[in-house]
């Protein structure tokens, strides 16, 4: 039998250290609870006005201004085709960055922050639509046995990133 | 890599390099123009050989091989000119302004992020035929005697090259040579040259000056000024009065034998050699050195660059405290309810009114500085006209007014394509061959004014030619033949509209397609173009006569004014600069056409278009349009609807920012802005509106 040596030991614990941990804040979306990287978020402001900008996709609330900068919103209940009922006190709109960019996320509330590893981590399961896919990074597991949780990932960029529809030239008379 | 240029410092060389290239190109601009009216300037054959002397510095520091190279060339190029070996010939100036080109395409090259050492642009072709002019044609002419002038033989020894050769230009002009000999105070003596030499240019050329041969005393240093001037005696002595100068004329000898100018040629060059930098006070500084040196740390010291989007930011900075003193007013208002506190809001009300006066100020400085003159443009435009009417075998006079004029830094950067497609057109279409010209008994060359004038918070630009005028009947065929009307509609159409037909895709005049015109295809680019800086184009011409357009822009897209409006409950910022006139109208005045809606306004009718409709936005259960509306008359280049909204709010200045990458195409909103309380109001475009009312007008008919 070996007997572990300090060296063993110290490259174990240095093993652990290695992988990366990744903060991920969670919250409630239709009673679902979803996660992005903490690191894209800028900060959580409670509801404002928003103003609401025609053509725009549905789920696009509109716009905000969040210390000087014009922000759009994004419901992501609607923009995750789930359940959207009138928001509540507890809702919150996520300053998120994105290629420099910020977007705001309406969710229904802030559940805290978890931290994951890669190994944590696995695909979307792939019975749900293509298009939802594309939205989602994977799942996460944390906890253990009976109180083990799971988070499901956003792909902000997906998110975020959206068409326009063309401009509406051909529109019929009324 | 470590000796590679920061990326800030590439930024500045890049700046600085472009510069000194403008600068270039006016200096041979300006050569051109003397030459074709046979003036003498050396001062700006001088300000050329300094342009390419900083540009071979700048580049070597910063590893541009082929500019340094290339201005290495011009250098010694332009020294030959400069020094008289060389004639100017219009081929030589060709190939400067090849030089000018092939600089901005380096510029661009660089800027673009080709590393410096990755040559994509060969500068070889051009310095080989520089190379060639320099030296095949030497000006092997018999040096002028000094025309009897007795010019003291100490004099002559010590003159450079350069000096010499324009001392004989001078004489050979006819120009009388004075000395005058003026004493400087030791301590001021920079001040007082500087002086001197600004009261002499008017009357003269200052050849050279050098120090005294007469005893100074310690506290002064005297110096002799040789000038060559076309004016009596009086009138330079007029010119230096006040200073301590004394005017004589040099003495001249019935002809004699020239001084033994090849003697004196040897000590020359010796002289010259030795007037290196640091050298200076042994001998007076050649005024080239002295000038080249004074002019560049001077313009380091006053001016500064600044990268527009860090004046963008203070802009927004100034429109947040501008929400603030809004908030304030707010505060303001409620202290002013409560009758106990009636001294505070007086000293509260007191504060805010100079608050918001030095806030006023703080924008406009804002605005100033991102103001440049529209000469910029102007500049690059006299070069193509010069190549295009080369190009086409026309002649053309470029006459251009109020460069002066300013405008927004990024309106007056996003112009110059258009104007040049407006400029090329005239050349290409408008002004005639000169045989035809001479047939309908015009001036062989045709002229091209462009003027540059501000009016109230818009600046107005005019292109006119004195050409053949557009064809209506021409731009009507081909309008038809392009599917753009139809034969019916043609028979309805105004003059002014045939006119603006020339601006819808495809629509050209000339049957034939050249290479400079780009296929016709440049007047509905320039529409866009100047539609997109918020400006509206018009035209207008007369057969035989010539066309005229008209851009009007505004001065800044920075803050602007606008209107604010309520539709269905919402509301949205019109910038005021497309707002012809607002009216109220009720639902009597509006009637319907084909089932559009318009309305008569002043003998014409105006189509109409519903803002709620526009956007599709649902009014609050129950609520309908009020009987009273108010009409949004906007117009776009030669466009004009009527927008219908429920309310006007009134005028207010707002500074536009954008919905973010994933929101600018929204048709029809061009951003949004926060008015006070923080209300965040989209503003329209009004452009894109007009566009699709226009368009959905043609396909309804």
């Amino acid at each position: 039998m070996k007997l572990a040596t300090e060296e063993t030991y110290l490259r174990a614990l240095d093993r652990k250290d290695d992988r990366p941990q990744r903060p991920v804040l969670t919250f409630v979306v239709s009673a679902e609870t979803y996660g992005v990287e903490l690191r894209s978020i800028r900060e959580i402001i409670k509801l404002v006005e928003i103003t609401e900008v025609p053509r725009a996709p549905r789920f696009v609330l509109g716009v905000t201004s969040v210390r000087g900068a014009i922000i759009p919103v994004i419901d992501l209940r609607l923009r995750l085709r789930l359940d959207a009922t009138p928001p509540t006190r507890a809702a919150r709109i996520l300053v998120v960055q994105h290629d420099v960019e910020p977007y705001g996320l309406l969710v229904d509330a802030v559940r805290g922050v978890v931290k994951f590893t890669d190994a944590d981590i696995e695909p979307p399961p792939s019975t749900l639509a293509a298009d939802d896919t594309r939205l989602l990074a994977g799942i996460g597991r944390y906890g253990e046995g009976r109180r083990e949780r799971m988070v499901i990932l956003l792909q902000l960029g997906a998110v975020v990133a959206f068409e326009i529809r063309a401009a509406r030239r051909r529109r019929e008379s009324p | 890599m470590s000796d590679a240029p920061t990326e800030k410092a590439l930024q500045e060389f890049l700046s600085e390099a472009q510069e000194i290239v403008e600068a270039f190109n006016r200096d041979l601009l300006a050569l051109d123009e003397a030459r074709s009216s046979g003036r003498d300037d050396p001062e700006v054959l001088n300000g050329a050989f300094r342009a390419v002397h900083s540009l071979k510095g700048l580049s070597g520091l910063f590893g541009v091989t082929r500019m340094t190279s290339l201005s290495h060339n011009l250098e010694n190029l332009l020294d030959s000119l400069r020094l008289g070996r060389l004639e100017l010939q219009p081929e030589t100036l060709d190939l400067l302004f090849e030089a000018v080109a092939l600089f901005n395409r380096i510029i661009a090259d660089t800027a673009s992020g080709a590393r410096p050492g990755e040559p994509s642009v060969s500068v070889d072709d051009l310095i080989e035929r520089l190379d060639r002019v320099a030296t095949v044609q030497p000006h092997e002419s018999e040096p002028a005697p000094f025309g009897g002038y007795e010019l003291d033989a100490g004099l002559l020894s010590v003159l450079t090259e350069y000096e010499e050769h324009r001392l004989r230009e001078n004489i050979k002009a006819g120009r009388t040579l004075y000395r005058i000999h003026a004493a400087f105070d030791l301590l001021t003596i920079d001040k007082g040259l500087d002086e001197l030499k600004t009261r002499l240019k008017p009357v003269g050329e200052v050849i050279t000056y050098l120090p005294s041969t007469e005893a100074a005393n310690d506290q002064q240093i005297e110096l002799d000024v040789v000038l060559g001037s076309a004016r009596p005696p009086e009138e330079v002595r007029a010119a230096v009065e006040g200073l301590s100068a004394e005017v004589h004329l040099v003495p001249r000898r019935a002809p004699s034998p020239a001084p033994p100018s090849s003697a004196a040629a040897p000590a020359r060059r010796e002289a010259a050699v030795e007037r290196a930098p640091g050298d200076a006070a042994a001998i007076a500084p050649s005024p080239l050195a002295d000038e080249g040196g004074e002019l560049s740390l001077k313009s380091v010291a006053q001016t500064v660059r600044v990268d527009i989007r860090k004046l963008d930011h203070l802009m927004n900075i100034v429109g947040e405290l501008a929400i603030a003193r809004a908030g304030f007013q707010t505060i303001l208002d409620g202290v002013k309810q409560d009758r106990t506190q009636s001294k505070l809001a007086r000293a509260l009300h007191h504060e805010l009114r100079s608050f918001g006066r030095k806030l006023d100020e703080l924008q406009q400085g804002i605005l100033d500085v991102r103001m440049v003159p529209l000469g910029q443009v102007f500049e690059k435009l006299s070069r193509v006209v010069r190549k295009i009417s080369r190009d086409a075998g026309k002649e053309i006079r470029l006459v251009i007014a109020g460069s002066d004029t300013e405008l927004d830094k990024l309106i007056v950067e996003e112009l110059s394509d258009p104007l040049m497609h407006v400029i090329r057109n005239c050349i290409d279409h408008g002004i005639e061959r000169p045989d035809v010209r001479r047939r309908s008994g015009k001036p062989d060359a045709g002229t091209i004014g462009i003027s540059a004038e501000q009016r109230g918070n818009h600046v107005v630009i005019e292109i006119e030619d004195d050409g053949a005028g557009l064809d209506e009947r021409a731009l009507v065929e081909k309008a038809i033949e392009r599917g753009v009307i139809d034969r019916l509609q043609a028979g309805d159409l105004s003059q002014r509209d045939i006119f603006n037909l020339i601006f819808l895709p495809g629509v050209s005049t000339k049957k034939v397609a050249d290479e400079m015109s780009g296929r016709g295809v440049g007047m509905d680019v320039v529409k866009t173009n100047i539609a997109r800086l918020s400006g509206i184009i018009d035209v207008a011409s007369e057969p035989g006569r010539g066309t005229r357009l008209t851009i009007t822009l505004p001065i800044t897209l920075a803050i602007i004014q606008a209107l604010i409006v309520r539709a269905a409950g919402r509301t949205f910022a019109i910038p005021l600069n497309s707002v012809l006139e607002s009216l109220r109208v009720s639902a009597m005045d509006v009637s319907t056409i084909e089932r559009r809606e318009v309305m008569g306004l002043r003998g014409q009718t105006l189509p109409l278009a519903r803002l709620e409709r526009v956007f599709e936005l649902e009014r609050a259960a129950g609520e309908r349009a009020p009987h009273r509306q108010f009409v949004v008359v906007v117009g776009l280049a030669q466009h004009r609807i009527g927008l219908l909204v429920d309310e006007l709010e009134g005028q207010q200045d707002i500074v536009i920012k954008g919905l973010g990458s994933s929101l600018k195409d929204v048709p029809g909103i061009a951003g949004a802005t926060e008015l006070g309380g923080k209300r965040t109001v989209l503003v329209l475009d009004v452009a894109a509106i007009v566009e699709e009312a226009v368009s959905s007008q043609v396909e309804a008919a």
